[in-house]
């Protein structure tokens, strides 16, 4: 034992495995959430900022938006012939979103900013990364609540009811290399041999996201949008020494919280009670990396997905609000190694919302929602002939693939939240 | 086999290895805005807008503030470390790399009371972050050569929130929250192959990597009394609870032939400050003039460092003084001085440990320009502030004392040693920070 001794290494923080984008966690109010998120056209919210940012251009206050969340998650799964697997939790999140009309002369006026945190309540960044690949996971799912993302934007109101935005959501790159080693020699006990140097960078990775909107007259608007994708990567070095023992790998791992997107959203104002608006996303799965940073196998496909929402408001200080969404899933059915579990769903919203300021005079208002994932059951059958060997120098084909001969899953998701809304200070106007 | 487990017993079992540092922080060595760093950070007792949620957040809520008033400002820093680490013999000795501080700094003030009809509570938020860096830190074994404050010198993100109350005219009192990190990583390694080097006789292992964890917020309460008995005089007391990140967990090298399991766990904390009580007063004299001064005391002898050899380095606890002057030089513009002295709350003694922090001169010099009352144009209502500050860190010598070793042998191996003679390290600090700020 007097040899020596040790070490260690590795160390690296590895990002928790893929995620998803069916309705944006962070920027989002409940006003949006319950209209299914269809509203690239719709203006009046800050949660414009992560959907739309040309759409914080026609918020006339500074506005303070506090929401709060909490779902739940329920996944089964289970290999053909055998007993199934059932994994639940519980999701929260808080988000603060700020808009603010700037003060002076008209033209600075035209020029709104705008901000929004989301936070988990689990953590600013959770890690789960398994050493298997072929561990059965919903990838639109598994992190997709639960990340810390922080969008600034800006907006601008133009004549003609044009508003344009430029936004840029922050997501955070990790890199952290670790240095183990032991030198006997360093001091007088076993501890003090070892020494370990260790570097935490987390660092700053942006995405883009721009959009118009264009009010030709009160009762229409058109909106579009390019989001891009978000994605969360980590990289460092393993360099472990202990004696003669020496490993030392390099890491890189990407996280892909959503791809590359484009909405177009139309709104209508059909009577001064209601108002109904849609939207249409196209988003780049087949872009989709894996953890480790390869091409799935199968890929992923491109998506269309379909949004609506309605809007009743009573007497100017009640609203109901119902919303849809119909997300096609981008993962293909899973006969080689992986096991991602995804299929269609369609997504049901509802909300309620309370403006106290026609009633008090306070400029404050509440708004509510409640929102079910109706995913369809999935099943796939491997193919033998898809799966790599696993052991190689042993004749014939060896198998260890989790999700072997084939799996069963059903996904259930609901979710609740509230948000509430502070206006400040005199309303801005300009020119239109 | 048995002697290989008792083996990763042992490993295994290895304590906490806790090189635990402090770090500095921007709120402390430059300033959060260029209006603080100019008055020497002596602003305990002076209303300084949003950035008050960290100095003294009860004045978020001054006396004679404008009801319904609301503000908004973007700032940057920048600042650059000149400094030396040189053994006696005038060699230069190398140090982990020293970063920049490029910094952007958001704060905002709100009267919400105004719009609940209850004057006088006011909300603000304070966020720095640096350019490119959520944070940024590293781990270093305490017999590294390594500055204390300036390696990761205000590299970590600094979000603090606020709210103040003022009942009375004379009165208010704040609390906020700041936000600290708590970073826990346990990572896993199946190993997949074993090569032996014929060059260099060692066994390479391969693996592949797994891991769990959890990067989550923790927070820092700082509460805070100003009183106001006139315009021209204000006293303030402020607490500020500890920040530190935690870093802990373990890393592991599964099934290694002839080993089983290999690891190590860790439990690291990175002191960003400790708990802090402030006094502080400031008046004015004449209209044209504002005098302020500070008095803080920071608890630094409850940080830690985890360097177990004996006769290690200590934390002491330490006064830091600051002064500051306003000149308004004429409507709508201020000229602003200050002036920190801070002592080295850290002291090497001779040990293995070799951890650089010297005592600190902080002078500053800075204007404000509000471009409503110099224009004449009152849809102006923004604000221009800059400032410049030079960080004067007192040169200091390290010398190692066998009494502190426990043998001739571990003393000579000592990175400090360098034959026998030490060390000696200082250097400059400069900063600059610009800033807008819109109001309402």
């Amino acid at each position: 034992m007097r040899a020596l001794c040790v070490a260690i290494v590795l160390s690296c923080l590895l990002p928790s495995h893929a995620s998803a984008d069916s309705g944006a966690a962070d920027g989002e109010s409940a006003r949006a959430a319950a209209l299914g998120d269809a509203v690239v056209a719709r203006a009046g919210d800050t949660s414009a900022i992560s959907f739309n940012p040309a759409g914080i251009a026609n918020i006339d206050r500074t506005t303070i938006t506090l929401l709060g969340h909490a779902a739940y998650y329920h996944l089964d799964y289970a290999r053909t012939g055998e007993r199934g697997t059932s994994t639940e939790r519980g999701i929260g999140g808080y988000g603060i979103s700020l808009v603010v009309p700037l003060p002076g002369p008209e033209w600075l006026r035209r020029v709104h900013i705008g901000a929004a945190i989301h936070v988990p309540s689990s953590g600013i960044i959770t890690i789960d990364a398994p050493t298997r690949d072929d561990l059965p996971n919903a990838p639109l799912y598994e992190a997709r609540l639960e990340r810390t993302a922080t969008t600034f934007a800006l907006g601008i109101a133009l004549p003609g009811n044009i508003d344009l935005g430029i936004g840029l959501t922050v997501t955070p790159s990790l890199l952290g290399p670790t240095y183990v080693s032991y030198d006997a020699r360093r001091g007088a006990t076993v501890d003090e041999g070892v020494s370990v140097r260790l570097d935490r960078d987390v660092r700053f990775g942006g995405s883009l996201l721009v959009g118009a909107r264009w009010a030709p007259v009160p009762q229409f608007s058109v909106g579009a949008a390019y989001r891009q994708g978000v994605a969360l990567r980590a990289a460092g070095a393993v360099d472990l020494r202990a004696g003669s023992i020496h490993a030392d790998d390099p890491l890189d791992f990407i996280d892909v919280f959503s791809v590359d997107e484009v909405a177009i959203g139309l709104a209508f104002q059909l009577a001064p009670e209601l108002s109904i608006s849609t939207d249409m996303t196209w988003a780049n799965w087949s872009s989709f990396r894996t953890l480790r940073n390869q091409v799935p196998a199968p890929g992923f496909h491109d998506t269309v997905s379909l949004r609506m929402g309605a809007e009743y408001v009573v007497d100017r200080w009640a609203a109901l609000r119902l919303g849809y969404a119909f997300e096609p899933t981008p993962v293909p059915t899973q006969v080689a190694l992986s096991s991602y579990l995804d299929a269609d769903r369609h997504v049901l919203s509802g909300g309620f919302g309370l403006d106290l300021e026609p009633l008090t005079h306070t400029p404050l208002h509440f708004d509510l929602y409640v929102r079910a994932h109706a995913v369809g059951s999935m099943a796939f059958t491997k193919d033998a002939s898809q799966i790599p060997d696993a052991h190689p120098a042993i004749p014939g084909q060896q198998i260890d693939a989790l999700g072997y001969p084939g799996m069963t899953a059903n996904i259930l998701y609901f979710q609740a939240g509230l948000s509430m809304t502070l206006a400040l200070g005199d309303h801005s106007t300009v020119s239109r | 086999m048995k002697r290989a487990w008792m083996f990763a017993a042992v490993l295994l079992a290895l304590p906490s290895i806790a090189p635990s540092l402090a770090e500095a922080d921007l709120e402390d060595e430059m300033g959060v805005g260029p209006e603080v760093a100019a008055l020497g950070n002596a602003v305990n007792a002076v209303p300084v807008g949003f950035a008050s949620v960290h100095y003294n957040p009860a004045l978020l809520a001054p006396r004679g503030m404008r009801a319904g008033a609301s503000e908004l400002t973007i700032g940057y820093v920048y600042g650059q470390p000149i400094v030396h680490v040189t053994s006696v013999a005038g060699m230069s000795v190398g140090t982990p790399r020293l970063a920049e501080t490029s910094s952007v700094v958001i704060g905002g003030r709100f009267d919400l009371g105004h719009a609940f009809g209850i004057e006088g509570l006011v909300a603000g938020l304070s966020i720095t972050t640096p350019v490119t860096s959520l944070f940024s830190y590293t781990v270093r074994p305490d017999d590294d050569i390594q500055w204390m404050t300036l390696t990761d010198g205000s590299q970590h993100l600094s979000l603090e929130a606020g709210l103040a109350y003022r009942p009375v005219d004379w009165l208010s009192i704040g609390v906020s929250a700041r936000l600290g990190l708590a970073v826990s990583l346990y990572t896993t390694a199946a190993e997949t192959s074993v090569t032996p080097d014929a060059m260099t006789g060692d066994i390479i292992v391969g693996t592949r990597i797994g891991a769990a964890g959890q990067v989550s917020a923790r927070v820092s309460p700082i509460a805070s009394i100003a009183i106001m008995p006139i315009d021209e005089l204000r006293i303030g007391v402020t607490y500020r609870a500890a920040n530190y990140i935690d870093d802990w967990g373990w890393s592991r090298v599964q099934g290694v032939p002839g080993f089983a399991d290999i690891g190590y766990q860790h439990d690291f904390a990175h002191w960003v400050r400790p708990h802090e009580v402030a006094i502080g007063a400031s008046g004015r004299p004449f209209p044209w003039l504002e005098l302020s001064a500070d008095l803080t005391w920071q608890h630094w002898s409850e940080a830690m460092t985890g360097n177990h050899d004996p006769g290690r380095g200590r934390f002491g606890d330490t006064f830091v003084p600051a002064v500051g002057v306003r000149i308004t030089a004429t409507p709508g513009l201020d000229l602003m001085f200050g002036y920190t002295y801070v002592r080295a709350p850290f002291q090497n003694f001779g040990g293995p440990s070799n951890i650089l922090v010297n005592d600190t001169h902080h002078a500053s010099l800075g204007a404000a320009a509000r471009l409503d009352e110099l224009t004449g144009d009152r849809s102006l209502t923004f604000t221009l502030r800059a400032s410049f500050r030079l960080s004067i860190l007192d040169e200091a010598r390290e010398e190692k004392d066998y009494r502190r070793f426990p043998s001739d042998d571990v003393m000579m191996r000592n990175p400090g040693y360098l034959g026998g003679s030490g060390y000696v390290y200082g250097g400059l600090v400069p900063s600059v920070q610009l800033s807008a700020e819109a109001r309402w």
